[in-house]
């Protein structure tokens, strides 16, 4: 059953592969950088996100 | 150590954004006017195809433009605690792009353009731009370098993606080679010119009118909120997902058109795609304003930030919806787009450069803002004005869909007549111009009041004392370039996209060990050490070069994947084609088109639906536009598409149209073009045309040039002579006293170009043959064709009768 409709599939050109190929890469660096980014430490996290707020003075 | 900034710069980018947004905002409402009212288009050089890309051009590149360097330049150095690193660059680049913006206005109403949108500009100014866009570039990683602060705010990232971005999608589309200073010829032809023209006017809009306003807000908005972005985490899976994703989406503007389906289907999934990292910005965006929704009613800044984050979650969820095929199906070449496009300009870009110079320009000047009623009465102006204007188009764009497909009892068109679509919808264009005018109007009072808040202080430098200095680990950017994440990565790339050269067992085989090798990277880049700040990420986010090169990687991928196997299909294409170049005088005719801007209102593409093959006749294939440099298959029918247009009408109906567009056409919006009839064409420049087309691969022969002038010259006598007989007007073949039209002129050699539209002269093969060369064509595309000939024929011949008899 899946043999015969990636068949079908693949009939219209074999470029399709592309966007498949795109959604799983798409979906495995999703994946990958949320961990990253979800392990990182509240602290750090919280210094980077105070960054603007640090004052200058004008003038 | 204390720094002292450099604001000055930023005041300069500031006022001359207002400027030209003003002036842009103008163009763009006397467009509007000019299709409400097409007794509007008052002189040759003001018609609507050539202030629509003035207009588009002005409030892109000199209104967006200017306002993103000065919200760049002032964020960046607070960021990275370090003044801009030179005040020459600097200085270079502000008035180089004012001088570019200056070139910009002079040559387009001239009518001096490569004829593709959003990129208009000719080979020396194009030349300009990549050199002033150099500037920027090295002013700002310059900065980086010698900046105090370790780490890079997720802003900066932005703008390093933006300064990338736009420099490999400037160049490689403007790739042209001159025929003289000011016309050249795209490098590319036909359809991979319309995916190499839609990757570029997509990304134009991704990391020109988004990337940077995104950096803007991630900086902006937490100073106006007085409160940190709400999730930093969030903001950097916003940041990969939105850089990784949108080079992809170009494919969505040539949906059912004669690009490879393959394209159109990746195009389409990315966009979809896109709904995910837009609504995560969008919603960090907004979520900042915890807490502090209570300022929004006095704050007129915060107000103009809040409704401009909205408008970007609007524009984009819309713009995911419309990348579905099926929508785009009816939406495509409508209204719909317009409003589109301007609930993202007018509501995104324009209410955040509002907000940001509201903020900006009272510290900038050491006071407070002349009148915060007046703002306030701009921010509900310039609402009102969006509503009223996306509005009418959304009106618009979807009478003009229905009404094109509508079928009659019989299944016929209901709405034969193109010009009973146009008029349905005028009362909408009138609409609009109201909208587009109370936005202009808020503008005004925008810019009296930042004049006036800056009259009432003084121009202050901001300043900040800094511990030490920070020195940069090179070996540490040297370590995160070749470690293993990163070659693995390059290796899994490296095998996908070479899967698009080799057979479909090879490309599968291929695609999977790519996929594995690169699901299995980043897997090393997701469990590298994670217990403190010296993770994999967290250096790299401290490392400016190799952050760089990465982004410049994730940009890369999809222009590479999508652009690449149609370049390398290209030299097969042209030598199998059936097609024939066009004749020395059809290639005048086409080039006068292209300097009109034709391509602003008419489509030269028709797609697989039985409605459009009624109306125009069978679907457009490939090879029709194989030596089409630039491509002229349009984005909007503002009138009908003209891919077939060839032999439907005579030689005089074009001229007599030409003249007056509405006495042919009782309804019609095109502007009159009595001028070309006077306008020469230079035929001895004809031959360099032809050796530059020859240099790019167009067949023609060496004696074809040598004879283009007299072949010119002859072709036009024929057909100005046969109007002469048909009509008893006056032709000349110089100037003189109650000339009616000149052999030469520009309307003698359009209407040439306009009867090859759609036909290949008998010389060559049949143009059936053509429509083998159609890459993939779906079930769709066949039943209509087999569905079309007896509706289209009979539909046909009920427009040619309806609107020849007008």
């Amino acid at each position: 059953m899946m043999s015969r409709m990636a068949e079908s599939f693949f009939a219209v050109s074999p470029m399709l592969a592309f966007p498949l190929v795109a959604m799983v890469i798409f979906g495995a660096v999703f994946l990958a950088i949320s961990m990253r980014t979800m392990r990182t430490p509240n602290e750090v996290i919280e210094r980077r996100r105070a960054l603007p707020l640090e004052e200058d003075h004008h003038g | 150590m204390r720094i002292r900034y450099d604001d000055a710069i930023v005041r300069k980018f500031i006022f001359a954004s207002v400027a030209f947004g003003i002036v842009g905002m103008l163009v763009g409402a006397i467009a509007a006017l000019q299709l409400a009212f097409p007794h509007a288009n008052a002189a040759p050089y003001l018609t609507f195809g050539r202030l629509r890309p003035l207009h588009t051009n002005a409030v892109i590149f000199a209104f967006v433009g200017n306002m993103a360097f000065a919200g760049i330049y002032y964020s960046t150095q607070r960021l990275l605690k370090t003044r801009l690193a030179s005040d020459t660059l600097s200085a270079i680049h502000f008035w180089g792009w004012q001088l570019i913006i200056v070139a910009a206005a002079i040559t387009l109403p001239l009518g001096i353009t490569q004829g593709k949108e959003y990129a208009e500009l000719e080979w020396p100014i194009d030349i300009a731009i990549a050199v002033i866009w150099v500037v920027f570039a090295v002013n700002f990683f310059w900065t980086i370098a010698k900046r105090r602060e370790k780490h890079l705010y997720v802003a900066i990232w932005f703008y390093i993606a933006t300064i990338l971005a736009i420099a490999m999608l400037h160049i490689v589309n403007a790739l042209a080679v001159p025929v003289s200073i000011t016309k050249s010829y795209s490098v590319f032809a036909g359809v991979q010119d319309a995916l190499v023209q839609w990757w570029y006017g997509h990304n134009a809009v991704a990391f020109f009118l988004t990337t940077p306003i995104l950096g803007i807000m991630y900086y902006y908005l937490p100073k106006a909120a007085e409160r940190p972005v709400y999730s930093y985490r969030l903001s950097i899976i916003h940041f990969w997902s939105l850089v990784f994703i949108y080079i992809w989406a170009g494919p969505h503007h040539l949906l059912y058109t004669a690009l490879p389906d393959w394209a159109q289907t990746l195009g389409m999934i990315f966009s979809v795609m896109l709904w995910a990292p837009s609504w995560g910005g969008m919603l960090n965006g907004l979520l900042t304003l915890r807490g502090a929704w209570d300022k929004l009613r006095t704050d007129p800044v915060l107000k103009f930030f809040a409704a401009g984050v909205t408008f970007y979650g609007m524009a984009t969820f819309e713009g995911p919806l419309l990348s579905i095929k099926s929508v785009s199906g009816l939406a495509h070449y409508t209204d719909w787009i317009v409003a589109h496009v301007h609930g993202g300009g007018l509501g995104w870009n324009g209410f955040m450069a509002a907000g940001m110079f509201y903020w900006l320009v009272p510290r900038l000047y050491g006071t407070e803002l002349k009148s915060r009623s007046l703002a306030n009465f701009h921010f509900w102006i310039g609402t009102l004005g969006i509503l009223l204007y996306v509005g009418s188009m959304w009106v618009s764009g979807i009478t003009q869909g229905l009404m094109w497909r509508a079928e009659n009892e019989g299944g016929g068109l209901l709405y034969a007549s193109f010009v009973e679509t146009l008029q349905a919808i005028v009362p909408m264009y009138w609409m609009r111009l109201v909208g587009g005018s109370l936005y202009l109007a808020g503008f005004v009072l925008m810019a009296w009041n930042l004049i006036a808040t800056a009259r009432q202080g003084k121009p202050v430098d901001g300043e900040v004392e800094v511990p030490v200095d920070v020195p940069v680990d090179r070996k540490t950017q040297f370590k995160l370039l070749v470690s293993p994440q990163v070659w693995l990565s390059l290796l899994g790339l490296g095998l996908v996209i070479s899967a698009g050269f080799v057979g479909p067992a090879q490309a599968i085989v291929l695609l999977s060990l790519g996929a594995f090798v690169l699901l299995f990277s980043l897997l090393l880049f997701s469990v590298s050490k994670s217990s403190s700040e010296k993770t994999w990420h967290a250096k790299l986010e401290r490392s400016a070069a190799p952050f760089t090169i990465l982004t410049a990687i994730a940009v890369i991928i999809g222009g590479v994947a999508e652009i690449l196997p149609t370049v390398v299909a290209a030299p097969e294409a042209v030598r199998a084609t059936t097609n024939v170049p066009y004749s020395p005088l059809e290639l005048e005719g086409r080039d006068v088109y292209v300097s009109e801007g034709c391509y602003n209102c008419h489509s030269q593409m028709i797609r697989p639906f039985v409605w459009e093959t009624a109306r125009y006749g069978a679907v457009s294939t490939p090879d029709e536009s194989i030596f089409d440099r630039p491509f002229q298959w349009g984005s909007k029918r503002t009138g009908p598409d003209l891919a077939r247009v060839g032999g439907r009408y005579n030689d005089v109906w074009h001229y007599q149209h030409m003249l007056d567009p509405r006495q042919i056409s009782a309804g019609s919006n095109m502007p009159a073009y009595p001028h070309l009839a006077e306008q020469v064409i230079d035929f001895t420049k004809t031959p360099d045309k032809l050796r530059v087309m020859r240099s790019l691969g167009v067949p023609y022969s060496p004696e074809e040039i040598a004879t283009s002038t007299e072949d010119a010259k002859r072709e036009a006598e024929r057909i100005a002579r046969g109007l002469e007989s048909s009509l008893g007007i006056r032709v000349c073949d110089a100037p003189a006293e109650g000339c009616d039209l000149m052999v030469d002129s520009k309307l003698v050699a359009l209407i040439s170009y306009l009867q090859r539209l759609g036909r290949v002269p008998d010389r060559n093969a049949a143009p059936a043959a053509a429509a083998e060369q159609v890459d993939a064509p779906t079930a769709e595309v066949e039943a209509n064709e087999a569905a079309a000939p007896a509706e289209g024929a009979e539909a046909a011949a009920d427009v040619d009768e309806g609107e020849v008899a007008r």
